[in-house]
């Protein structure tokens, strides 16, 4: 790292912008190269009045909070945002932690002084990422012609101010070895031009006036969001980097990228590879420097993430990158039907218009959040695991997720449409007139070396029969072939008659609420056989007819040992003896179809020819259908079958009534689980 | 680079290649999507000032995702436009081959139709890009068969090489200038996937970013009509009225044209005023 000061004899100045994170990680690494000690001084920019509430509100970092003084007989506040990524804040960190002195040198301004300074957004203001890149010098040629004028500068507070801590610098000098000074990079120049000319007159620092009253007050949301630099998630990696002694390496760009990987760390099943995150990595600083910028922005970010991960990641990292140690988190509530965008829902202080709030510095790069996120904190809740029951007369509460169901049956049918078109297969023949599915070239090159020349074609013929009916089964295989899931089924009816489905997964509970004995789960699905689709209810008799109890495996087929799980005596006494679990749902899938079985499996699954024998001595047929047919989105939704339960007490398999108390009761909740 | 500098065949190992011709983008006005520009600007490493190829930092082969007619095609003839390079483009259908994506076997033209057969090789446009140097557009990528997409992932990785199973030879930049100006990119129809026809993993994680392009802005749309230079002002404004009536939310702007110019005709076959065309055209929406 560069220069990381300004030094004036032994005054070493380090200028700073405020509520900006590489401006306290540049004191961070000067106070570290200085190794400041007990003959040392930190100074800086703060009216000494503040420096006890700072420091008890500095005790509750990282939650950030607001001092905030007054005056009697003033309306308007001065505030002192107490944020991890501000350079003076972690001035007096430094000193609390390193038991260094500590001095305020600022003056004390009444807040009515300050109401003329207006924060305004510079679009254009230099990347702060060149502080750490170039140094405080070089950054501050940059940023000259912008911290000597209003807004940055009002005068004449602001000349006040400087020449009250000029002669606060020029008493305390002589006292310590060395003087580290933080002070807003707006009062450098004037306080070195201070320092260097000879003292006309002696201004006295004797603070005259009232006294402020100071309190600590937590800051609403629109306020919090600008005290937290431009993605608060960094502030709060920094926050963890300090506290393992990693702050002063800390950068923002490679905190992006450890962001994307803790997203994709909590969703194991998302897989992304190495490829992903390098596309990431290469597409995020290509923006950057397109841009000329060193630090990424939020939808720079968010951005680089959708385009090279998908584009519920992209959200999920949103979600993330805006949450803040607990002080803010970040909630979907609904989607724009026009653009799909999210909407989050606002929640923002009305304000009365007055500019009563007022600061002795401005971020000049103030970032504006327009949509703001909250979300209610949610009672405890404990795991519940859903009973699977058998037929009863008690009411039954657990439902597959209505949308995952809609989703599985058009995949379904996808299955059935890739299985008809695999029937259909290429043959190559003389040409004779017509150039049909275009020329078949190496047949013809290999034609024109012997001695009778001719052009070949190819075409496209059916194999047989090309329409599945839309009633057979479909074999789904995700893999791994070597897991160890569990049985499990999907049922059909109270009470509960027939099985829409045999699966073997992983339960994964995800909201649970035990008081009022609902929540949400997942199974994560290893495979299923899927007899019929999951969207059929009363309108199932009339599709199967008196064909139901052959097409349909019936509850009473399975049974439950406690401890166990459950069996299908059936078949794994039988036929299925000793073979995969994998093999099972294929030979289900067999003994319920009544000519063909579609068969989506990934690459590692290889159906054994005693199956086909099977299937084929019974006159049906196995259909393969690669999984790589289905794109990566696909896979992954098709694999998490989520559940909900709740105590609705139907006694009645009446969709219409269900569906909609279903939907009505767990959409908010299933908004940050399923994206449709 | 002007049409007379690009060679028309070359030596690449021992063999005589003719080589493809780079695409003529058509120069008309690039409209919106300004951030999608940027994004395939910074995919491809290109200098925001100057519209250069940076020397360093390392180009990805983007992809375009959107339904049809939405500008795929455009925004790629923009940034050839904007670049200066020559545009390599192919179609991918169903029947292309791997000899297809390198070098192929073509009757030669300059020889008599009453000799016998002579053949000579052919560059396809990607073998001719990867050689020469330039931008290369793969359109509708994911109706290719697998078989033929597996040479491109020597193309996409740090080889930057397509093999000829014809002739055995692996066809490469020939200088590193070539290999420096290099750039791939490539669309997708969402809508293919439902027919199956979606990219394998290992070309998917080749091709990103991917870049979404979805139904223009209607501002956007409007501009677009406008500088179609047979339409008039009042079937523009026409068009306008009926389609804030209609609450079209989504319409591609090969929809809109093909609305306005079945409008006009209409027009002009039966007359009446341009509203009354231009809701005929709605109705019946020959776009779609």
């Amino acid at each position: 790292m560069e220069n990381l000061w300004i030094q004036h004899n032994n005054i070493y100045i380090v200028p700073v912008l405020r509520q900006r994170l590489n401006f306290a990680v540049v004191v961070q690494n000067a106070a570290h190269r200085l190794q400041l000690d007990g003959q040392d001084l930190i100074a800086v920019e703060l009216p000494a009045s503040a420096l006890q509430k700072m420091k008890e509100a500095i005790e509750h970092l990282p939650r950030v909070s607001l001092v905030i003084a007054s005056v009697s007989g003033q309306d308007q506040r001065e505030v002192f945002p107490v944020t991890p990524c501000d350079a003076v804040v972690e001035a007096i960190r430094i000193s609390i932690e390193r038991g260094l002195p500590l001095e305020c040198i600022d003056r004390e301004i009444a807040p009515a002084h300050l109401w003329q300074r207006h924060c305004l957004q510079d679009a254009d203001w230099p990347d702060d990422g060149l502080v750490l890149e170039r140094g405080v010098d070089a950054y501050m040629r940059l940023i000259q012609d912008r911290i000597a004028h209003p807004p940055a500068r009002i005068e004449p507070v602001d000349t006040w101010r400087d020449t009250f801590m000029a002669q606060r610098l020029r008493m305390l000098h002589p006292l310590y070895r060395r003087i580290l000074f933080v002070c807003d990079a707006a009062h450098v120049d004037p306080i070195r031009e201070l320092l260097r000319t000879p003292l006309r007159f002696k201004e006295s620092t004797v603070e005259v006036g009232p006294v402020p009253r100071l309190e600590i007050r937590q800051p609403n949301l629109d306020v919090l969001l600008r005290q937290l630099d431009d993605i608060p998630w960094v502030v709060e990696a920094y926050e963890k980097a300090r506290a393992e002694e990693k702050g002063r390496g800390f950068r923002k760009h490679v905190a992006v990228l450890e962001a994307a990987r803790a997203v994709d760390g909590a969703e194991p099943q998302l897989s992304f590879g190495v490829r992903h995150y390098q596309a990431f990595a290469r597409f995020l600083q290509n923006l950057l420097e397109y841009h000329h910028q060193i630090s990424p922005t939020l939808e720079q970010t968010v951005i680089s993430a959708a385009s090279c991960f998908d584009k519920p990641f992209g959200k999920r990292l949103r979600r993330r990158l805006l949450s803040y140690a607990g002080q803010v988190r970040v909630e979907r509530v609904g989607v724009c039907l026009t653009t799909g965008d999210e909407i989050h829902a606002p929640e923002t202080e009305g304000s009365n218009g007055r500019s009563l709030y007022v600061a002795r510095a401005c971020n000049a790069r103030q970032q504006a959040y327009h949509i703001l996120p909250v979300v209610v904190s949610r009672p405890a809740l404990s795991v519940q695991r859903p009973s699977a029951t058998g037929p009863s007369d008690e009411s039954y509460d657990r439902w597959v997720w209505p949308p995952w169901r809609n989703f599985f049956d058009r995949e379904r049918d996808k299955a059935h449409l890739l299985a008809e078109r695999s029937q259909q297969r290429i043959r190559s023949v003389a040409f004779g007139g017509s150039l049909e599915h275009g020329v078949d070239v190496r047949r013809t090159l290999r034609s024109s070396m012997g001695p009778d020349p001719h052009t070949y074609v190819k075409i496209r013929s059916g194999r047989g029969r090309t329409t599945i009916d839309r009633r057979e089964p479909v074999v789904w295989l995700f893999g791994p072939a070597g897991s160890d899931a569990k049985f499990s089924s999907t049922w059909f009816g109270i009470p509960i008659s027939q099985l829409r489905s045999w699966t073997f997964t992983e339960w994964t509970p995800l909201v649970e609420d035990k008081n009022a004995r609902s929540g949400v789960g997942k199974f994560y699905l290893s495979g299923i056989a899927a007899f019929c689709k999951f969207g059929l209810n009363e309108n199932i008799y009339e599709l199967y007819g008196d064909q139901l109890d052959l097409r349909l495996p019936s509850y009473a087929e399975v049974v439950k040992t406690e401890g166990l799980g459950w069996d299908w005596p059936r078949l794994t006494q039988g036929i299925g003896s000793g073979r995969p679990w994998w093999q099972l749902l294929v030979i289900a899938g067999i003994q319920y179809a009544k000519r063909d079985i579609i068969c989506v499996l990934s690459q590692e699954f290889d159906i054994p020819r005693d199956i086909f024998r099977l299937a084929a001595s019974q006159g049906k047929t196995i259909h393969s259908v690669p999984l790589s047919l289905f794109d990566q989105d696909e896979q992954r939704k098709l694999r998490d079958q989520y559940h909900v339960w709740a105590p609705f007490g139907f006694r009645k398999y009446d969709p219409p009534v269900i569906e909609p108390a279903l939907l009505n009761r767990f959409s908010d909740t299933m908004k940050q689980y399923w994206a449709d | 680079m002007t049409e007379s500098h690009y060679p028309e065949s070359v030596l690449i190992s021992g063999h005589d290649v003719y080589l493809a011709t780079p695409q003529k983008p058509p120069s008309c006005r690039f409209v919106g999507r300004d951030r999608e520009l940027m994004y395939c600007k910074a995919a491809w490493c290109v200098d925001s000032k100057t519209n250069r190829l940076w020397t360093e930092g390392t180009a990805l082969s983007f992809r375009l995702e959107g339904p049809p007619g939405v500008g795929k095609n455009e925004l790629v003839y923009e940034v050839a436009r904007q670049l200066q390079l020559p545009l390599y483009s192919m179609q991918g259908h169903e029947e292309i081959t791997p000899e297809d994506m390198a070098l192929l076997l073509v009757p030669d033209s300059r020889r008599s139709m009453s000799n016998a057969m002579s053949l000579v090789l052919r560059a396809s446009p990607l073998a001719t890009a990867i050689h020469q140097g330039g931008l290369f557009f793969f359109d509708e990528i994911n109706r290719v068969p697998d078989r033929a997409l597996a040479q491109l992932a020597s193309v996409l990785d740090g080889r930057q090489q397509i093999s000829s199973a014809l002739t055995g030879i692996a066809i490469g930049p020939k200088d590193g200038q070539a290999r420096r100006s290099f750039r791939f990119c490539c669309a997708t129809n969402p809508g293919l996937r439902d027919s199956g026809q979606v990219l394998p993993d290992y070309i998917h994680e080749r091709t990103l970013p991917v870049i979404r392009l979805d139904y223009p802005e209607p501002r956007d749309l409007m501009t677009i009509l406008g500088e179609n230079r047979t339409c008039s002002r009042e079937f523009l404004d026409a068009f306008v009225a009926v389609h804030m009536e209609r609450q079209v939310v989504q319409m591609s702007v090969r929809q809109a044209l093909t609305i306005m110019t079945f409008a006009m005709n209409y027009h002009r076959s039966n007359g009446g005023s341009a509203k009354e065309a231009v809701t005929t055209a709605f109705d019946i929406n020959p776009g779609q």
